[in-house]
């Protein structure tokens, strides 16, 4: 059995590897109900697992622009060695937002962009989100698209090629099993297309697919949560008929690669 | 933690892509391989091609326990009633699954009243898919047959408002754990509704253990609740219908 597994069965938490979740939200949700209702239980949830980062973003929309970002600032100021965020910007809210991106690279309570044009009625090939993949390169910040469906996926594959600089995340790997897969075929291919495990369906043995396809080192391990489980998360990692050494790439160590300002933080500034 | 899956199954249909080449023994391997004591276990064939020969497909043995695929006595598909009833006993049956939406009959008691009363006879659980049947539908059959513990089996975790309501309205009905995915859901519809009311599940062979096991696992449950949920709630269900020994 493998070890990562064996000692959570044994001890309930993973010593072993400090877990990056890259995909947490933060923000009431009214679509549907969650358990969330404050931002402290995803960190709670995260400490029982012995993680060591969690990247959040808020996607509300809130009446100043860029007010979920000054939230996550502070979520990250509260929990400084376990925290940072992931930029959100709006195509609805388009003024400012290159600015906003140069003023949260230079706070040091971000670490990268999290876009999602479905979110906002848009469609991935929009130039607002073509023009902040691009400059997100010049910051070092990868961009986490949300995807879901064959389109998203090959216009991300075109960002891709056009952006060579920036590292893109397939958020949800797509979303649909054989959407997945392409988007594994990509990732195989592209150095820096890399897809993001979070909530995608546990569909039996698609971890096990994902990786013969592209690699262990070009998946990342996010939950989804305060939207959803963490718990079922991390189990199907520790579950997967893959090797130790993968489970740590995918939960941990591709994380401090893709985002270069977790595994050199500095500790942000107080305001 | 001894864990009793109570929405297995077997079985491919046509349009099946990415499955095992054999789902049986996928199963029983995945089931040793993560720690699954029990299952209850349908086909997915009896859906597609041909009641009778699915339900036959699915032979007791050692830790699969048979769901059978029904639908409604009009058509005469199942043969005369006592007759299933036997066929039902002699198959060491725990369970009776339907599939309104995918077989193209009505949920209403009209149609399938003969099968909840068979049900009640037999002291079976009747599993029925959140997506083969509206919220009002299951209600209807929850008030309808309160003799019938009905167990709605992959919920959509984004429906959860619904269930809520379903849960708290009629006490009969049960919840299958495999697609509880909100954040803390396992947690707060435990508080809300009670342990008691969910089954552990895992959707295979087409979703995987490995989240369900956890989901239960690292739950921030009493040890107690998380075994109600594990395998202690289908276990009292199925005590009068002969258990799962």
């Amino acid at each position: 059995m493998s070890r990562l597994l064996e000692e959570y069965l044994e001890t309930g938490t993973l010593r072993d590897v400090a877990l990056v979740d890259h995909h947490l939200h933060s923000g009431k949700v009214s679509q549907f109900y969650t358990g969330g209702d404050a931002f402290s239980q995803v960190t709670d949830n995260l400490r029982r697992w012995g993680a060591s980062w969690g990247v959040v973003s808020d996607l509300n929309r809130y009446p100043e622009p860029y007010a979920g970002n000054r939230k996550v600032e502070a979520l990250v100021r509260e929990q400084p060695s376990l925290l940072r965020g992931a930029v959100y910007l709006s195509a609805n809210r388009p003024a400012g937002a290159l600015e906003e991106l140069e003023q949260c690279a230079k706070s040091d309570c971000f670490v990268g962009v999290k876009l999602h044009p479905e979110w906002e009625g848009r469609s991935l090939d929009d130039p607002f989100y073509t023009e902040i993949a691009c400059a997100a390169a010049e910051y070092g910040f990868p961009v986490l698209f949300h995807t879901w469906g064959a389109r998203d996926i090959a216009l991300l594959h075109n960002l891709a090629l056009r952006f060579p600089r920036t590292i893109f995340l397939a958020g949800h790997c797509g979303g649909e099993v054989p959407v997945m897969v392409e988007a594994a075929q990509i990732g195989a291919v592209l150095d820096n297309f890399y897809l993001d495990l979070t909530f995608t369906w546990p569909y039996a043995e698609i971890t096990e697919r994902l990786v013969n396809i592209c690699g262990p080192h070009k998946i990342l391990f996010g939950s989804d949560a305060l939207w959803n489980s963490m718990d079922g998360a991390v189990g199907r990692i520790l579950f997967a008929k893959i090797s130790d050494s993968e489970k740590r790439r995918i939960l941990q160590k591709n994380a401090l690669e893709v985002y270069p300002r977790l595994a050199d933080p500095s500790p942000p500034t107080t305001e | 933690m001894r864990f009793i899956d109570c929405n297995a199954a077997i079985g491919s249909l046509a349009t099946d892509r990415y499955l095992p080449q054999d789902p049986a023994a996928f199963l029983q391997q995945e089931m040793s391989r993560c720690g699954i004591d029990k299952a209850l276990c349908w086909n997915r064939a009896a859906i597609e091609s041909g009641l009778e020969d699915g339900n036959r497909a699915i032979v007791a043995r050692a830790r699969l326990f048979p769901v059978w695929v029904l639908v409604p006595e009009a058509t005469g598909e199942w043969g005369p009633a006592d007759q299933l009833k036997e066929r039902i006993i002699q198959a060491k049956t725990r369970g009776i699954r339907l599939f309104p939406n995918k077989m193209r009959f009505p949920l209403a008691s009209w149609a399938t009243g003969s099968l909840f009363n068979l049900a009640e006879e037999l002291n079976l659980p009747v599993f029925i898919d959140w997506e083969e049947a509206d919220a009002c539908s299951l209600y209807e059959a929850a008030a309808g047959h309160p003799g019938v513990n009905i167990v709605i089996a992959s919920p959509h975790y984004r429906n959860i408002r619904y269930l809520y309501a379903l849960l708290q309205a009629a006490s009969n009905l049960y919840l299958e754990t495999s697609l509880i995915k909100t954040f803390r859901g396992m947690e707060q519809l435990c508080e809300s509704v009670g342990a008691h009311r969910l089954l552990f599940g895992s959707g295979m062979p087409i979703l995987e253990y490995g989240p369900a096991v956890t989901g239960v696992l690292a739950a921030d449950l009493s040890v107690e609740e998380k075994k109600l949920i594990a395998h202690g709630n289908l276990e009292r269900l199925l005590e009068k219908a002969g258990g799962l020994g």
